[in-house]
């Protein structure tokens, strides 16, 4: 065990290019918040020969959103997305994932970008940028391409990121009219990676769904759409499938206790059906964290309650995500 | 009372005297009967540390700088088992900048155990503490155990030196699990004491014939249960400083809870020296929670001290610490409970594990404490208790905050609702009519219980929780004050008690000594021994002098953690510093106010009896017009310019061979989601026997910081250890998941303040307290909710769920 860092060589490019020209392979690691990074070098669990900071890089901590859509670069902090108005209002989905984040130190320091490239499965912001649909830009010296966010996480700390690339932008679409959303967690403690996490989207119209998407995180080695469960539910009745008949169900669209939600509104056969398809493709791991037969069941829990929630937002017609707090 | 009070700031408590209980809420302390009587005790005063430590300026062993000092850092083992068949230290010699390697062939030959605090033990007791460790260990008995160790000139030079020592390794087969211990052909871990048995203990205060008495009972219950060995997590890592001074005197700088045993034990267990060749100063101590009433990294600091002739700062990384010599002890209990239909109790028995891991430490005198508070808090005419300590390959466990009752209570107190159940009893009733009372004996049986509020307590806890309109009561269905009656959520409340000592009087030394000096502007410099490690000591000691004395709180300076300067102190633990200590602090105090009476007399020119002090002045009670400053009368006694000066002074000692037990009562309220078998706790109330709150916010502040380490006891706190490797997988605060202000429910505090004639002011103590009734009162909630038990801490939803799916079903259950 130690505590000191190896040494290694530090740089602080203040162009995109200039920074591409020093990140030339595996024993070169950029550098975003250095949350993630930092720790594993003094684990040397990752031992660069070269750093690479990017927090000198002009103008990549913007997040941009217009009609089409929203655009967040590198350096954009979780803290920055989390508190941004145009995503809470337009990508409430994704505000909601951050939000579950519980140290405020972490979404300061970290980048969402960075928190992306670590590869993990159980990120919070990746299975909401997998129901939005998002888009990862990556850039190298030679040229630049853009891959969907699923074809981005290849496996337990494994990314699409090539070793001369950087990612330099990730783009997500504007939700459909008439979507409502839901991102739901379970963990140790409110400051834990999760042992489970879900996001789903679901878009209603003329009283049926007319898209789902159902993500899963943390119980695959890379976060995962849950195909079979959302084919289930396009195209079913919203009333039925959701028993959102009740008005329990509206009315709880966007409290923030799944305690007190779900209660009282009895889910119906089509989500439970869902949310079971769901727990099908799940195919965890035991743990410190939680056991493998643990995080299957409440994949089917979550995915039944987010997509009641996602519903009753959606009917709803609101589901704007709460500044979080010391933000305005 | 009120009256005498009045007459007489300086209120004798040994002429004993009761107040109404008072309670705190939020905002604390509001409603005291008492408050304005005294001019310091009974007030929410800010304590002397807080504002450094706040700020950053606080100065901690890891800050500390001396020159030519080395780093000194420790080389672990990988393997949980294994024979050490060579170490070549040659390369890590070679290394620039290295002054030492030490191996287990530079260090004494005399086996030590860690427990500092074992010293404060009778002779006859400390034969049963195992003497079985050396500061570097001939054979890896643990993932962690310490190998080999470097100074050098930094960090990381001693760092790239660990690397380079090669330790060829001969892999034995491990055990982890206490029972697996036990049996036949399970490998040895220590040579000394075969089948791993570290100690057997029984419970001295035994008696009858228990099978007789189960028999004839009408009900029998009995209850296992098995406590995580909770980490106590205090936010500095282990830090110690060494040096040799140019007169052969050693020095030592460390966060040690028991600086003079801590002298001790390094002086003749493991250096061979006299205890005056020592000097042990306390730092600044970042959180002790007993992890520091053992040794940590002192005797390899003062080691490579030695040998190197310069001085030297070990530490340690949190990875390290998670994985080594601290821990709650585990304990697989079993208690079994005898009742009458009519809720007696007729018979207890306690059969305790206790998996002390690779070294003894405080493993025996954990589970003889346990004992001690799981069959002391009831009465009952049998009762038996046993304790079989076993080695394992886990990592060495310690003392923790709580000391075996939050291990014995969480059995204990679910067992105790079983029995109420059988007698259809509320558990309520059942513990008011079965608990001691004040003349009965405490839990170390020749002591009579001179006071005890738990009645108070528990009614008072038992108001706030709503327990009367919340508790379904053994018949009902359950949940049906939840939100959906028989649905997904389901609430329940639930209730635990406890008695804990203040100090440790009839079972360890208990003697503590302070010292006053009263200088020439009349401020006082007061010199006491136990650590300030958050508890918040410095200002509770501080008010207990200044009122003493008649001073201001401010007045009082505190000087702590230095042998050469305090007096004789058995360390800050067994939630006896306010006690205790504050004993010895008062008649210090009043000795010094008896001189400066006198003094005063002759300048006013009357009896000593005729004049009072209060804020630093001294007036003629007749006629509080005349008057002359303590301050005045400090500098008249120190420049005295013929033959009358004297630096005033006493020295106040406290020794006894009671402990004074405190009662609380811990009541729970939470939610269960059956689906996901999370826990939510709603409310947490404790009401406690304070005696007297010396400073009402430190008390309630050490019981949310209590409520706040239960609840991580009862919910997420887990070492978890690879069955396999017995590698510790949840080293870091990334794995062992403690709550954070978000995870925290409503936590009140109230104080029930019936003065006991042996304290100071009153005071009985509260330290540990409150931890022990969260996880049992949770339990019993969990039941009221869900009607099922858990036998394991934490209380995982993991565990929660599996529970539901083995349970029976109520009709009218609808969850998942
Ligand atoms: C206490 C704690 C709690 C946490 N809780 C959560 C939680 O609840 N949920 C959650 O989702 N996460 C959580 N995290 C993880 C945290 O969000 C991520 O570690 C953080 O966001 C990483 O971002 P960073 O900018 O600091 O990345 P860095 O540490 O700088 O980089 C991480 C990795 O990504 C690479 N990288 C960074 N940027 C780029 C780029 N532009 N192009 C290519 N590669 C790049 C780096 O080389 C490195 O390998 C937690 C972390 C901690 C320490």
């Amino acid at each position: 065990m130690h505590r000191v860092l190896l040494p290694f060589e530090f740089a602080e490019p203040t162009t995109v290019r200039g920074a591409l020209a020093l990140i030339d392979g595996e024993k070169t690691r950029a550098l975003a918040g250095g949350v993630d990074l930092v720790l594993r070098m003094r684990l040397r669990q990752v031992l660069p020969e070269k750093v690479v900071s990017l927090q000198k890089l002009p103008h990549l901590d913007y997040v941009r959103a217009d009609d089409l859509g929203l655009a967040f670069g590198a350096l954009a902090s979780l803290r920055q997305l989390e508190a941004s108005r145009a995503v809470r209002e337009g990508w409430p989905l994704l505000a909601e994932a951050i939000g579950s984040i519980g140290s405020v130190q972490v979404k300061v320091q970290g980048t969402g970008v960075g928190n992306l490239c670590v590869g993990t499965p159980a990120s919070d912001v990746a299975p909401a940028l997998y129901a939005l649909g998002a888009r990862v830009r990556l850039t190298g010296l030679a040229d630049e391409r853009e891959i969907p966010i699923e074809e981005f996480f290849l496996d337990v700390g494994k990314t699409a990121v090539r070793p001369h690339e950087l990612v330099t932008e990730i783009v997500v679409p504007r939700p459909p009219a008439g979507s409502g959303a839901a991102f739901m967690k379970l963990a140790k403690t409110s400051e834990d990676i999760a042992k489970v996490n879900v996001a789903v989207m679901v878009s209603v119209g003329d009283g049926a769904y007319a898209d789902v998407s159902i993500a899963l995180g943390s119980v695959a080695p890379t976060p995962l759409r849950a195909v079979e469960a959302e084919s289930l539910l396009r195209m079913a009745p919203v009333g039925e499938a959701a028993g959102v008949g009740n008005p329990a169900g509206a009315a709880a669209a966007n409290r923030v206790s799944p305690a007190l939600e779900a209660t009282g509104n009895p889910v119906s056969p089509g989500l439970e059906a869902a949310a079971q398809a769901a727990a099908q493709a799940a195919v965890p791991i035991s743990d410190v964290r939680s056991t493998a037969s643990y995080r299957k069941e409440m994949v089917r829990v979550l995915v039944k309650d987010a997509l009641a929630r996602a519903t009753a937002r959606a009917l709803a017609g609101r589901s704007d995500v709460q500044a979080p707090g010391g933000v305005s | 009372m009120r009256d005498a009070l009045d007459k007489n700031p300086g209120f004798d408590p040994r002429s004993g005297g009761t107040s109404a209980p008072s309670t705190t809420g939020a905002p604390p302390a509001t409603s005291r009967t008492i408050e304005g009587e005294f001019s310091c005790v009974g007030k929410p005063l800010p304590r002397p540390d807080v504002a450094a430590k706040a700020t950053g300026a606080a100065v901690y062993g890891a800050d500390l700088v001396l020159p030519g000092m080395l780093t000194g850092r420790i080389l672990t083992s990988p393997y949980a088992h294994a024979k050490i068949l060579s170490i070549d230290t040659s390369k890590a010699k070679a290394l620039a900048g290295v002054a030492a390697v030490i191996t287990h062939e530079d260090v004494p030959k005399l086996r030590f155990t860690r427990s500092v605090m074992a010293e404060g033990l009778p002779p006859f007791a400390y034969e049963g503490e195992n003497q079985d460790q050396f500061i570097l260990s001939d054979k890896a008995r643990y993932v962690g155990d310490w190998i080999a160790a470097v100074a050098a000139v930094d960090t990381y030079t001693a760092e790239k030196a660990l690397d380079l020592i090669e330790v060829e390794y001969e892999q034995l087969p491990a055990v982890f699990d206490p029972e697996e211990a036990l049996k036949p052909g399970s490998p040895i871990i220590h040579e000394g004491w075969p089948g791993n048995v570290a100690g057997v203990i029984d419970h001295p205060f035994s008696r009858g014939d228990l099978d007789k008495a189960l028999a004839d009972s009408d009900y029998v219950v009995e209850f296992r249960g098995r406590n995580s060995r909770q980490k106590q997590a205090h936010l500095e890592p282990d830090v110690a400083v060494a040096r040799w001074e140019p007169d052969g005197r050693l020095t030592v700088w460390s966060p040690n809870q028991n600086a003079h045993l801590a002298k001790k034990t390094m002086a003749q267990r493991i250096l061979g020296i006299n205890e005056g060749d020592i000097r042990w100063i306390t730092t600044t101590v970042g959180g002790g929670f007993g992890a520091r009433l053992s040794f940590g990294v002192e005797p390899v600091a003062v080691l490579l001290a030695k040998i190197t002739g310069k001085p030297v700062k070990v530490f340690v990384t949190r990875e390290e610490d998670f994985s080594g010599w601290s821990s709650r002890t585990e304990q697989r209990q079993t208690i079994r409970m005898g009742v009458t239909k009519g809720g007696t109790i007729t018979a207890i028995e306690q059969r305790i594990l206790s998996d002390a891991g690779a070294y003894f430490s405080h493993s025996g005198t954990i589970s003889a404490v346990n004992m001690q508070a799981t069959l002391g808090v009831m009465r009952s005419p049998v009762v038996s208790g046993k304790a079989t300590i076993v080695y394992t390959n886990n990592p060495t466990s310690s003392g923790m905050r709580g000391y075996g009752n939050p291990e014995g209570s969480f059995v204990l107190q679910q067992a105790i609702d079983m029995a109420a159940e059988k007698c259809g009893m509320d558990p309520l009733e059942f513990r008011l009519k079965n608990a001691k009372g004040t003349g009965e004996p405490s839990m170390w049986e020749p002591v009579t219980l001179t006071s005890c509020a738990l009645e108070t307590c528990i009614r008072l806890g038992a108001e706030r929780i709503g327990w009367k309109e919340k508790w379904h009561g053994w018949g009902a269905s359950t949940g049906a004050a939840g939100p959906s009656p028989g649905g997904r959520y389901r609430r329940g409340v639930g209730m635990s008690i406890m008695t804990h000592a203040s100090g440790a009087g009839g079972f360890l030394l208990e003697h503590s000594s302070a010292i006053i000096k009263l200088d020439e502007d009349g401020s006082v410099q007061l010199a006491v021994s136990p650590c300030e490690m958050g508890q918040g000591i410095l200002g509770a000691l501080s008010q207990i002098a200044a009122e003493g004395m008649g001073l201001r709180y401010e007045d009082v300076h505190v000087i702590t953690g230095d042998t050469d300067v305090t007096l004789f102190d058995i360390g800050s633990h067994a939630s006896r510093s306010t006690y205790a200590i504050g004993n010895a602090v008062l008649d210090a105090a009043r000795q010094v106010r008896a001189t400066v009476l006198e003094r005063a007399a002759g300048i006013l020119e009357t009896s000593p009896r005729a004049l009072d002090i209060r804020g630093g002045s001294v007036f003629v009670k007749a006629d509080p017009t005349q008057t002359v400053a303590v301050a005045e009368i400090a500098r008249g006694a120190i420049y005295d310019y013929g033959l009358e000066g004297r630096h005033i002074t006493a020295t106040g000692k406290h020794q006894a061979l009671t402990h004074c037990p405190n009662f609380q009562a811990g009541f729970s309220e939470i939610e269960v989601d059956t689906e996901t078998g999370v826990i939510k706790v709603l409310k947490y109330v404790v009401a406690h026997d304070i005696g007297r709150a010396i400073n009402p916010l430190t008390v309630e502040s050490c019981l949310q910081g209590g409520a706040y380490q239960g609840l991580g006891y009862a919910l997420t706190e887990d070492l978890i250890i690879d069955e396999h490797t017995g590698k510790v997988l949840t080293d870091s605060f990334a794995t062992y998941k403690m709550l954070s202000a978000l995870d925290m429910p409503e936590v009140e505090v109230i104080l029930v303040e019936e003065p006991d004639p042996s304290g100071p002011y009153g005071a009985k103590g509260v330290g540990e307290t409150g931890i022990t009734n969260v996880a049992p009162s949770i339990a019993n909630a969990l039941y009221d909710a869900c009607r099922i038990r858990i036998h394991s801490l934490p209380m995982t939803p993991e565990k929660v769920l599996a529970a539901l799916a083995a349970a029976p079903q109520s009709p009218d259950y609808n969850g998942g």
